[in-house]
């Protein structure tokens, strides 16, 4: 868990520093990342306001990138304007100012504009009416921590000890420059599949509450999991396993989004580790994959020495 | 003696009582008048009045005019005694009279009139007196023509024949330019010849230098003047500055009178003279000897004045772009150049000799437009220059209007918006970026705009529109985005040529939608059974704006919960349709009766057909019945149709048993609408799509259940006809309304003109008779010898002696004669001569009167004082101390001392006495008889004399004497008395004239048409409708109005079937009225368009 978010930390840092919106001169055109790839241009004359702008339109399927050089070819200072479109959805269009005789170059990764549920893109750039569209095909796993996609930031047992009642809080972070729309889904123990649905925006953080059926004084562990619609199996987001004692902080980790929910998936949660914690067999501190590993070997041990012990005795 | 008195009493008796003598007749006597001499242009009376018979009367007169040429020419009465005529050629008129008498005889007699040359023309030449070789030297001739219209100009140099120009007016200014390809002196001579031949001639003399030779004084040097001739000491250029004005003195003369352009102007040694603009000649005629006239030293006669340029027009229009209309002029025509300047900046810069414009110099124009200044005030100047360096500057003001400010710029929409989807409202997902102008002042006009906006949608064009009385400019453009994400705003505003408003970049969020639900019947309830099957609805035709699939869950349907998009309504449970899109989003209703509507059954046509197209059709749609699980469940329901024509008339909830719908008193289970529909016949005919009706939600209009409408039967036009067309126009006019006065005389004719009435018509009211009377105009003369005496016994005794004299009366006649009188007077004064001799004269004596003196005693009391002696005895007793000195000492011791003292005093006293006195005085008479004559005298001087000086006099004395002379006479006659028909008055009844004419001495003169004069004067002004026009009245209003019969042939239609033909007739009217004038001919036109049933309404 740590490793990965750590490992995507250092993907978002370099994805940061490799994909910064270039602006400078047309001289700086040495250094074009979208180098190789066809031009497309479309000039914008507005003979009434005396304006004349000229767009070079190019992207990199490749580095996921598109580079646009607006050239200010009129005798005023202009206002330019281009857009973008990325798997359907406006992605950031410009509006560079332009001095006589300056140019711009725009340059911009659509990474976190490309929808992660699909594997067929469709970039569009242009102006006005003159559009160009770029196809290309990009296999993503939403799932991939590497892959930019909505994932559960944090999960909180929430008590009430009133009515003796819990609820689960799920937040979901979307860390895209898109929106998506997904099913916050929740079982544990005592409560079968639980959802609720949101759209989380660019950027936003959304925390959704799920009533559960356990007391408040009861162990409460379980599964949540973000997807994007039932039985869609490209919209596997993330997927976490938690579990809380009464008077303690919600522990939670990553867990393999394997099965879709509404393609033959159990409403009913089952982990044998969990039970037995539940049941006061086991610290809560064994339940993670390497702890559990360990506790089940201890396990066996254990069981190994007691029945060692048993037969010494008789 | 006596006996031949007698005889020559008869012979006069006779002469006088005969009335004729039976003789043969004597023809008239003509008498044109005498020859005559005129000059060209003038008027030549002519009289036959001279003319006359012998034995009768001219009775009537003809005049005959041959011209030089030998045409005949009119005269202004050719008949009348006196004639005249216009005398336009120079030669010899030949006029002849031709009198007839009373017995028809008829005389001639000739005059000729010898038409001389009138006025000769006048002529100057001005140009340069000193000129290089090589130089073109442009000379002017001014010439003014005199009694005959100029011809031509002849022009000389050296004597030498130039050069002829035709002239053909009154005045002229030829123009001649010359080069001299020699030095010395040079004649320019212009000679002007009129078409009687007569010439004026003037001569310019020239110094010609070589173009090296630096110019000589202009004082000094040779000039074509002889030293004799008096010259002329002014100015010879006036300009602005001296008002057009300049002194001139006649030098070497005392005086002369002044001339300019031929005129006489002034006279006097000197002449203040002012010019109008342009070139004159000016010379003068000095009084006397001399034979020439006076110039100026070198000859010439020319004067210009030249007056500053004159910037005629200056037209500036504010704005954003300042429109100049400029237009300078020079009266001589030497302007030179117009200077526009915009803040001392010339922005524009006109020369005369420039191709494109006025190469003369009178006139310089432009129009410039100034679109480069910045907002703000900025002086305008104009400047127009001649060619002597005068200069004309007008200044002007102009307020360049801006700069104009945004005030606001970004999207009217908060957002955040949905994406386009085209069964939502688009309200919904469109963007409208606005930009607000404050203008400034600015024009729209000036003012560019751009709004670019990122999308990937429809875009549209840019909308403008101002406000605030044009203060305020709104820019907008809408978009939309057929995508989620956003769209971006920026606008930029040029205004003139500077640089470009950019506002700042606004951005709007499309951001995801929730479905939008559509909810129709699939199956109402239809019974209200034990099973009460509920309704049953689909939602199919839900959407999701973003274009996602979307998840169907029904709640407190038939089975609790369902899934997928139709559902059935559980009888006893609450609804809810809920939808969710795939960004997530949902929707859902509970309302689910809110979207119900019953189907409809066939509508039916309630009255009867066929319809003309302007009936109306009404019908009456049913719906199918339905149930509802409660009584008290309701809906709402509507109906539309797919025709803008047709309306709803009446809407009817019928409730009772599904058989018995409508019956008063039925159960109310089931429900029935009834609607009463109405539509236009025409509208079945127009539209060919079949017309619809639907029933709907209320609340959900996009869910529909139709069902047509049955096809009316409907009269279709195929022809119309307009017969009995009639129209009329009028005109509802405001025209000026007139006091009108007629009158046939001119007296009061002219009166009226002269308070404000113009002629307006002139007629023939018939003629008038002149009424001619024989009036003495001279007497008979005679020769008369006249004797003269002084008692009338004379008189008598000679006229016995002497017969065939007569008594010539008496006349009292005036001696008169003068004497020198002298005579002395008080006063050195007066008419007459003082001849020194003075005297000193008693003018008053004086009065003395002679007084006696009388005597007489009185006695008399008088007062007095007399002297007495009064005596008196005083004693004085005194105790006296004294001392009494003893050797032992002194004693004191007193005694007594007695003084007894004898007075007499002298004093006066007052006393009364009388006495006898003698008196006298002097008087004329004693006072009293008692009185005594003293035999005294005395003579008192009651005036003094008086004594004047006088001076003697010596003057005329005028006398006359009054005495009566008593006269004879002898008569010889030598002239007849001479008499002439005059107008005595005129009538305007031919009998009348007629009877007049058969007093003595009286006829009918002549007779000549009558006038009446129809006078008119505006007194204000009338607005009335009347059938005409006129151009110069201002029409209010034009009224046209037809009347017509509209014969309309009709096919019946039902559906696509066709049937017989139907004719229908109706009257129509049409009233048009139009502000303004329209001609007759195009209101007709338009009432008649208008008539035709197409038109109507």
């Amino acid at each position: 868990m740590r490793s990965s978010q750590l490992f995507t930390l250092i993907v978002v840092v370099l994805l940061i520093a490799t994909s910064p919106v270039l602006v400078g001169g047309s001289s700086k055109q040495s250094g074009n990342p979208c180098n190789g790839a066809e031009k497309k241009i479309v000039v914008d004359k507005d003979p009434t306001f005396n304006s004349h702008v000229k767009y070079t339109f190019q992207f990199s399927p490749e580095k996921n990138q598109y580079c646009v050089l607006v050239a200010n070819k009129g005798e005023h200072k202009t206002a330019s304007a281009f857009g973008a479109t990325v798997d359907d959805r406006t992605a950031a269009p410009e509006m560079p100012t332009l001095q006589p005789g300056e140019s711009k170059f725009v340059v911009k990764n659509v990474t976190e504009h490309l929808d992660v549920k699909r594997d067929n893109h469709t970039v569009t750039l242009g102006v006005f009416e003159t559009t160009y569209v770029y196809n290309f095909t990009q296999e993503m796993n939403a799932s991939d921590p590497d892959v930019p996609a909505p994932y559960i930031e944090n999960v909180e047992v929430v008590r009430y000890d009133e009515n003796s009642s819990t609820a689960l809080k799920v937040a979901v972070r979307n860390p895209t420059k898109r929106g998506y729309g997904i099913y916050v889904q929740a079982k544990t123990f005592e409560t079968k599949n639980v959802d609720d649905i949101g759209a989380p925006q660019e950027n936003e953080t959304r925390v959704f509450t799920l009533p559960l059926k356990e007391a408040s004084g009861d162990v409460v562990a379980g599964k949540v999991r973000v997807f994007d619609n039932v039985g869609e199996p490209e919209g596997k987001f993330d997927q976490k396993e938690f579990l809380a004692k009464p008077g303690n902080d919600t522990k939670a980790w990553d867990d393999e989004f394997e099965t879709m929910p509404g393609v033959g998936d159990s409403p009913d949660y089952s982990n044998e580790s969990a039970r037995q914690y539940r049941d006061g067999y086991v610290d809560d501190d064994y339940l993670s994959p390497r702890n559990q590993k360990i506790g089940a070997g201890l396990t066996v041990a254990l069981l190994f020495v007691g029945v060692l012990w048993r037969r010494r005795r008789r | 003696m006596k006996a031949d008195w007698l005889l020559a009493v008869l012979v006069l008796l006779a002469a006088a009582t005969t009335p004729g003598i039976a003789t043969s007749n004597e023809p008239p006597l003509a008498d044109a008048g005498l020859d005559q001499t005129t000059t060209r242009g003038s008027t030549v009376y002519l009289d036959g009045g001279g003319s006359r018979d012998p034995d009768g009367v001219v009775s009537s007169y003809e005049w005959t005019v041959t011209t030089p040429a030998g045409t005949a020419t009119t005269l202004d009465c050719g008949n009348c005694e006196r004639s005249q005529f216009q005398a336009t050629s120079v030669g010899t008129y030949e006029v002849t009279l031709q009198v007839t008498d009373d017995d028809g005889a008829t005389a001639t007699d000739t005059l000729y009139v010898t038409v001389e040359p009138g006025a000769p023309p006048d002529a100057s030449l001005a140009g340069p007196s000193r000129l290089t070789t090589g130089a073109r030297g442009e000379f002017t001739a001014d010439i003014t023509a005199g009694a005959a219209p100029l011809e031509r100009a002849i022009w000389y140099v050296d004597g030498e024949q130039r050069f002829t120009s035709s002239l053909d007016d009154s005045t002229a200014a030829p123009e001649h330019r010359v080069r001299f390809p020699t030095t010395g002196t040079h004649e320019v001579t212009v000679v002007a010849v009129d078409a009687d031949g007569q010439r004026a001639e003037a001569t310019r003399t020239v110094a010609v230098t070589r173009p090296t030779t630096p110019p000589s004084s202009p004082t000094g040097g040779s000039s074509g003047s002889s030293a004799e001739t008096d010259t002329i000491d002014g100015p010879r250029v006036l300009t602005e500055s001296d008002d057009l004005r300049g002194e001139y003195v006649l030098s070497g003369t005392a005086s002369g009178s002044w001339h300019v352009d031929g005129q006489r102007v002034a006279t006097g040694d000197s002449a203040s003279l002012a010019f109008t603009p342009g070139r004159h000649g000016l010379y003068a005629v000095p009084n006397g000897g001399s034979s020439g006239v006076a110039t100026f030293p070198d000859g010439s006669r020319t004067v210009v004045a030249d007056p500053a340029p004159d910037v005629s027009e200056l037209d500036i229009e504010n704005g954003s772009i300042v429109s100049l209309d400029v237009q300078a002029t020079d009266a001589l025509g030497n302007l030179e150049s117009l200077v526009i300047s915009v803040d001392g900046q010339p922005v524009e810069t006109l020369t005369t000799g420039n191709f494109r414009n006025d190469r003369t110099g009178r006139s310089l124009s432009t129009v410039k437009r100034l679109s480069s200044l910045d907002p703000g005030k900025h002086i305008v100047t104009v400047e127009a220059r001649d060619r002597r360096g005068q200069i004309e500057t007008v200044v002007r003001t102009v307020t360049v209007p801006g700069p104009p400010r945004v005030v606001s710029a970004g999207f009217v929409q908060e957002g955040p918006l949905d994406q386009y989807h085209p069964r939502i409202h688009e309200s919904r997902y469109m963007a409208t970026y606005r930009v607000v102008i404050d203008l400034n002042g600015v024009s729209t006009d000036a003012v560019k705009s751009r709004v670019k906006l990122t999308y990937t949608g429809e875009e549209s064009e840019i909308r403008r529109e101002t406000r605030s009385n044009g203060d305020i400019l709104v820019i907008e453009k809408n978009a939309y985005n057929r995508n989620l994400g956003e769209i971006k705003g920026k606008a930029g505003i040029h205004f003139i040529s500077g640089e470009p408003i950019l506002t700042d970049i606004s951005t709007i969020k499309v951001t995801p939608s929730p479905p939008e639900i559509r909810v129709s019947v699939v199956t109402p309830q239809a019974d209200d059974g034990p099973a009460r099957p509920g309704i049953e609805f689909d939602a199919s035709n839900s959407f999701d704006p973003d274009q996602t699939k979307l998840d169907y869950d029904w709640y407190g349907v038939d089975g609790d919960h369902t899934e997928g998009p139709q559902a059935t309504l559980d009888s006893f449970k609450l609804a809810k349709l809920e939808l969710t899109d795939s960004h997530e989003q949902t929707s859902s209703t509970n309302g689910l009766l809110r979207w119900f509507a019953p189907d409809l059954r066939s509508a039916q046509i309630t009255n009867r057909g066929p319809f003309y197209p302007n009936e109306t059709v009404t019908f009456s749609v049913r719906s199918k019945l339905f149930h509802f699980s409660k009584p008290t469940y309701g809906d709402s329901v509507s109906v539309n149709l797919n025709v803008d024509e047709g309306r709803v008339l009446r809407k009817e909830l019928l409730r009772g048993r599904s058989d018995e719908i409508g019956a008063p008193d039925a159960e109310p289970s089931s429900r029935q609408y009834r609607w009463t529909v109405a539509v236009p016949a025409r509208a079945f005919v127009e539209n060919d799509e079949p017309l619809i009706v639907s029933s709907y939600p209320t609340e959900h209009p996009t869910v529909e259940y139709e069902s047509p409408l049955p096809e009316p039967s409907v009269y279709v036009l195929v022809k119309t006809e307009l017969r009995d067309v009639a129209t009329s126009v009028s005109y509802l006019v405001e025209r000026p309304e007139y006091k009108s006065r007629t009158t046939a005389n001119e007296e009061y004719r002219d009166t009226l003109l002269e308070n404000g009435y113009d002629v307006a018509l002139v007629t023939n009211s018939g003629r008038e008779y002149l009424i001619e009377e024989r009036v003495k105009v001279e007497e008979a003369e005679y020769d008369v010898e006249r004797q003269q005496f002084r008692q009338r016994g004379r008189r008598s005794d000679f006229l016995e002696l002497h017969p065939d004299w007569s008594d010539a009366g008496s006349r009292m006649e005036t001696r008169r004669w003068t004497t020198t009188e002298r005579e002395w007077r008080s006063s050195r004064s007066g008419s007459g001569t003082f001849t020194g001799e003075t005297r000193r004269k008693l003018v008053e004596r004086g009065a003395y009167r002679t007084q006696k003196q009388f005597r007489y005693e009185e006695t008399e009391t008088y007062e007095t004082t007399e002297t007495y002696e009064d005596t008196y005895t005083t004693t004085e007793t005194e105790v006296v101390t004294r001392e009494r000195c003893t050797a032992f000492g002194c004693v004191p011791y007193q005694t007594t001392v007695t003084e007894t003292e004898h007075h007499t005093v002298t004093r006066t006293r007052a006393v009364t006495r009388t006495r006898t006195v003698e008196k006298t005085y002097w008087s004329e008479v004693p006072r009293d008889w008692s009185h005594e004559y003293t035999g005294r005298k005395r003579q008192i001087t009651l005036r003094e004399p008086e004594y004047e000086r006088q001076y003697e006099f010596e003057f005329e004395k005028r006398h006359s004497e009054t005495v009566y002379v008593y006269l004879a006479e002898n008569r010889t006659k030598v002239e007849p008395a001479a008499y002439e028909w005059q107008i005595e008055r005129t009538v305007t009844r031919r009998s009348v004239a007629e009877v007049e004419a058969m007093a003595p001495n009286t006829r009918i003169g002549a007779s000549r048409p009558t006038k009446e004069w129809v006078l008119e004067k505006q007194v204000g002004t009338e607005v009335v409708t009347l059938d005409h026009t006129k151009p110069e009245w201002d029409v209010l209003e034009t009224i046209g109005r037809g009347e017509a019969t509209i014969v309309e042939q009709y096919v019946r239609h039902q559906g696509k079937q066709t049937f017989g033909r139907h004719t229908r007739e109706r009257q129509i009217e049409v009233n048009l009225t139009s502000r303004g004038f329209l001609p007759e001919e195009s209101v007709r036109n338009i009432v008649i368009e208008e008539m035709k049933p197409n038109n109507e309404e």
